[in-house]
């Protein structure tokens, strides 16, 4: 297979094979400086929504990616060598099966604090192995000079010493038996962790004493290793030693679906202990997804430092910036990686996907060809009252405008449409002659209602919108990388999928890619970022969440006709309310902790409605439901109620018990005065 | 490959082989499915029915929504009229909710189990895999046993959906593992719904390692269910090979179980099987699983639990020709030997 025809895009996930992917390749160093946290010592809690590069980030501390990158010949581990000087081990609380001692029930008062135990020697346990196992590979592998550059000695029997010395203390000797070389405690570590996952398995209802008698408290055989491993020489009183405990959210999701019926063990005041407890040994990185509540002493900046990586992709200072910037690197790096040469360039994306289409261009090619009278809404007579409806002259001018600029035409009606209850009709006559929306004043309302008269024109006339060329597709990626990636992987599919290899079997990368295959790619990628809300918790709860709101706000769109709310591809709720409603805020979070919402908090200027969040479908979904992309002038405002009303309806929340009938009056006028409240941009 | 005979066949025919066996106890389900029916009803039919324990799987209390949870639950208290019709006031009951703590649910089995006599059949037909692995598992090595059969009711068609909701993957209860080599096999049972699978699937280093047990012969709508699913999963493995495409008979136990004892070679390459298909193969994997346990293999066997199941599962109980129900029975346990080894 010729090279070009390799997808670059093919394998996304860094999960899907560190090994098997140069990952040294096609790592992109872009956020490194704004999460340097993460390599220096003190406790971190990283945060980020699926496709924010969380995973590849922590892969860093990961020890066979560092010996990948040592090892690479043309790209240098990420992090200057400044910040090298750690060594790493980690614990997935999923993978390792240290959250199924919520499944046990140690069936006395104090089940709570046994589960609290075991959960917390387990990690212990898992964690130790672990880092002792980096070291041995580290000092087996990694070349001397990089080994003197993360402090770590080269010496094996200092390693040795180090099993020995921490097997003869009160606080290892009962993990580690009477382990006198590292091999024996890793024997003795995994035998440990097979007990357990014998209990856990139900093989035995009861810990053996052996296990009881030696159990240890959270994170202390860590810092004693570490501590030992510092004072024996084996790692230099500079080397930290980072442990990753990953899937935190895992964690926090069972403890928030704690019930009278089923707590969930507790376990989350464990990890709590272990950072507030200002060890200085040892620095815990945790993963976690956004939104997660961190309930517990632990307090942040003293004890931990917060990495959200949603918040550096989108935060003000950096976004207009650094989101290109990463996806032109991973664009090129994924390219290179392939066996094709292309240049380090600010225009990488444009030289191949081109420029994005003018509104106006748009507009003209999604419109039905040469049928005005379908895209633009004539209303030759009032449906409410039965009168006259425009007047003529002011049908054919909008007509004959549509046939030269159809953008125009449509933002004509919508402007006939807002003032001709206002206008006798010889004056609207008048007025629309002189095309006001195309006025210098009216850019801003003009501006704003391009992408709704592009939407609303596409439908008239049975089109879809086309999306192509570089900002389409940053745009449409929001911000996240993974979607970046899979609109790419769809792009280069679909080219691939286009071309006639029998008789033009050598064929070359593109630039730009045909429109048309963007365009496809785009959609693509749209309707497989909606197949993957029914893989994220309670999935199919999220999909019709997402269907619900998507579904309303193209309803909304379409039949806002006189284009008054251009905004409402979103909603906005008020703070107070969506607290008030655990069940609905519930259902919102998750959907934007999954990436499937978009969630900014927002200051109406109307002071009545305090302090506010609005939610957007992420963009990659627009084309999926056929909405606006772009977030312009204010979003559809809504009271609880009435999001309420629309989830119990399509079954993503159950419905409340009925309230009062007084009390039901007074809210139903309550929300029908507040819908469409014209609030002001943030 | 076997020597070993593992006799399987119709319900009827199989307890009119152990014609020297005039007491059977059942282990079944209260569900909302009629097929839950047909086994006891059969037992009790010929007069062979001595014991009946059953759990009953009621809705997760703490999930919500749950659409399906009012009807669900009247079917429940229908089932269970019905059930007290056929074997009187001797049925023991034993309610426990979808989601239970693994405690809970471990407890209910052995409550379920610890009044059967030594002859024992297991009816899996209407049973959760979080129910009936560690329930399969339990019986096997309880010393208690001499003969196990294991029941299984076809029913007229499957609803749509089955399931919604799944929780991650994680472990069947008493089939936990770590330390599974990267290169170890991923043994997947092709089903209808992949639910969560693409969380182990992401994990693939090699598509080498990947098998796909692939029920055949299968006719519409399952066939195309069945390939859906492939493609989902191929969709995740681009380089998934052909080859690792398994057929196997979707009612025949044995013929699955010889094919993950080659493919994990003999137990030599370490496995993780994902009981996504039909439940005879699941079946399979779950001996397959216990056999590992007992010989020290590791070995992982894990699901992605829907929270919810729909009052519509399935409907109705297939019948035959002569007009009776089709009961699929496999014998696990024959005179006190396990007959799934390796």
């Amino acid at each position: 297979m010729s090279s070009n025809l390799r997808n670059p895009f093919n394998v996304l996930y860094a999960t899907e094979g560190i090994n098997e992917l140069d990952f040294p390749g096609i790592f992109s160093p872009t956020l490194i400086p704004l999460v340097m946290p993460l390599f220096q010592a003190g406790n971190v809690m990283l945060s980020g929504t699926q496709g924010t590069g969380k995973s590849m980030l922590l892969a860093l501390l990961d020890t066979d990616v560092r010996l990948a990158f040592w090892e690479h010949k043309d790209h240098d581990f990420p992090v200057d060598s400044e910040f090298s000087t750690y060594v790493g081990a980690s614990i997935n609380l999923s993978n390792s099966l240290v959250l199924k001692f919520t499944e046990r029930d140690f069936g006395d008062d104090a089940s709570d604090a046994r589960s609290q135990a075991v959960f917390s020697d387990y990690l212990n346990t898992w964690v130790l192995r672990d880092l002792l196992k980096s070291i041995r590979r580290l000092m087996n592998d990694a070349p001397k000079a990089r080994l003197k550059e993360c402090g770590i000695s080269s010496d094996q029997s200092l390693l040795e010493k180090a099993v020995v010395e921490l097997a003869s203390t009160d606080v290892c000797g009962g993990l580690l038996g009477n382990a006198k070389t590292v091999e024996e405690a890793v024997k003795a570590l995994t035998k440990r962790c097979q007990v357990y996952i014998d209990f856990l398995n139900f093989r035995f209802d009861t810990i053996p004493d052996e296990v009881w008698n030696t159990i240890t408290g959270i994170g202390e055989p860590l810092s004693l290793a570490a501590d030992t491993m510092r004072q024996l020489n084996v790692l230099s009183r500079k080397t930290e030693v980072f442990v990753t405990i990953d899937q935190c959210e895992e964690l926090l999701r069972l403890e928030q679906s704690d019930s009278t019926g089923r707590t969930y063990g507790r376990f989350l005041a464990m990890l709590d202990k272990l950072i507030s407890a200002r060890n200085k040994s040892v620095s815990y990185r945790l993963g976690t997804r956004p939104n997660a509540i961190w309930k517990g002493k632990a307090e942040e900046v003293r004890d931990y430092s917060r990495v959200d990586l949603d918040s550096l992709l989108r935060g003000k200072e950096y976004a207009r910036t650094i989101f290109p910037r990463l996806a032109r690197d991973v664009f090129v790096r994924r390219l290179r990686t392939s066996g094709i040469e292309v240049d380090q360039s600010p225009d990488v994306l444009k030289n191949y996907f081109g420029t994005s289409p003018k509104t106006s261009e748009r507009a003209r090619e999604c419109a039905a060809a040469n049928k005005p009278e379908r895209v633009i809404g004539i209303e030759t007579k009032n449906k409410k009252t039965g009168k006259a409806g425009w007047p003529v002259e002011v049908g054919h001018l909008l007509l004959e405008l549509a046939t030269e600029d159809v953008l125009s035409a449509k933002l004509g009606e919508a402007w006939v449409r807002q003032n001709a209850s206002k206008m006798e009709s010889e004056e609207l006559v008048k007025e629309a002659r002189s095309l006001p929306w195309e006025q210098r004043e009216k850019q801003w309302w003009r501006k704003e209602r391009g992408p709704l008269a592009v939407l609303q024109i596409a439908a008239r006339s049975g089109e879809r919108i086309r999306y192509y060329g570089e900002n389409d597709i940053l745009t449409i990626s929001g911000k996240n990388i993974l979607v970046f990636g899979i609109i790419c992987q769809k792009i280069w599919e679909s080219w691939i999928e286009s071309l006639d290899l029998q008789s033009n079997p050598v064929v070359a990368v593109p630039r730009p890619f045909p429109t048309v295959r963007q365009g496809i790619g785009i959609n693509n990628a749209s309707n497989i970022w909606r197949s993957k809300i029914s893989s994220a918790p309670s999935g199919d709860t999220l999909g019709r969440l997402v269907d619900t709101i998507g579904t309303r706000l193209r309803n909304q769109l379409r039949g806002d006709k006189s284009m008054s709310y251009p905004g409402a591809n979103g909603i906005s709720l008020k703070d107070t309310e969506v607290a008030s409603d655990s069940e609905i805020s519930g259902v919102l979070n998750d959907a934007t902790a999954e990436g499937f919402l978009q969630a900014f908090r927002h200051t109406p200027k109307t002071p009545s409605r305090g302090k506010s969040t609005k939610w957007y479908l992420h963009p990659v979904l627009s084309p999926y439901y056929e909405l606006t992309v772009a977030h312009t002038k204010e979003p559809l405002y809504l009271k609880i109620e009435q999001l309420r009303t629309w989830l119990e309806k399509d079954i993503v929340v159950d419905p409340k018990p009925m309230p009062e009938p007084k009390a039901k009056k007074k809210r139903t006028s309550q929300s029908q005065a507040t819908l469409f409240d014209d609030g002001d941009d943030e | 490959m076997t020597f070993v005979y593992r006799p399987s066949g119709p319900f009827r025919w199989m307890l009119e082989k152990f014609s020297s066996i005039s007491e059977w106890s059942l282990v079944g389900s209260i569900s909302a499915e009629e097929r839950s029916l047909a086994a006891i009803s059969e037992l009790s039919l010929i007069g062979k029915l001595d014991h009946l324990s059953c759990l009953r799987i009621e809705p997760s209390s703490g999930r919500k929504p749950n659409r399906f949870r009012s009807e669900i639950m009247r079917k429940l208290n229908t089932r269970q009229r019905e059930t007290e019709g056929i074997v009187g006031v001797g049925l023991l009951c034993t309610t426990v909710d979808l989601l239970c703590r693994e405690e809970d649910l471990i407890r209910a089995i052995r409550d379920c189990l610890s009044p059967c006599g030594p002859n024992l059949v297991l009816d899996i037909s209407s049973m959760p895999k979080r129910f009936f692995f560690p329930l399969i598992a339990l019986a096997i090595r309880s010393g208690n046993f001499e003969n196990i059969l294991v029941s299984y009711s076809s029913p007229k068609s499957y609803g749509e959906p089955l399931a919604e909701d799944p929780l991650p993957w994680s472990a069947l209860p008493t089939f936990g593992a770590t330390d599974l080599s990267k290169d170890g096999k991923l043994i997947i049972g092709v089903g209808y719904q992949s639910l969560r699978l693409h969380e182990i699937v992401d994990g693939v280093l090699n598509p080498d390692n990947v098998e796909l047990l692939l029920p055949f012969p299968s006719v519409h709508p399952g066939f195309t269910k069945n390939w859906e699913f492939v493609r989902k999963i191929r969709m995740q493995i681009d380089r998934l090979q052909e080859r690792s495409i398994k057929r196997v008979p979707a009612k025949n136990t044995s013929i699955a179980f010889d094919r993950i004892v080659g493919s994990s070679n003999r137990g030599a390459n370490p496995c993780k099987l994902a009981p996504f298909g039909p439940k005879p193969v699941s079946l399979a994997m779950c001996l397959f699983g216990v056999c590992c346990q007992d010989k020290n293999i590791p070995v992982e066997l894990g699901y992605t639990q829907p929270q919810v199941y729909s009052d519509k599962y399935s409907v109705g109980i297939a019948a035959g020709i002569d007009g009776n129900p089709i009961i699929h029975a496999y014998a696990i346990k024959l005179n006190g030997h396990s007959l799934y080894q390796f």
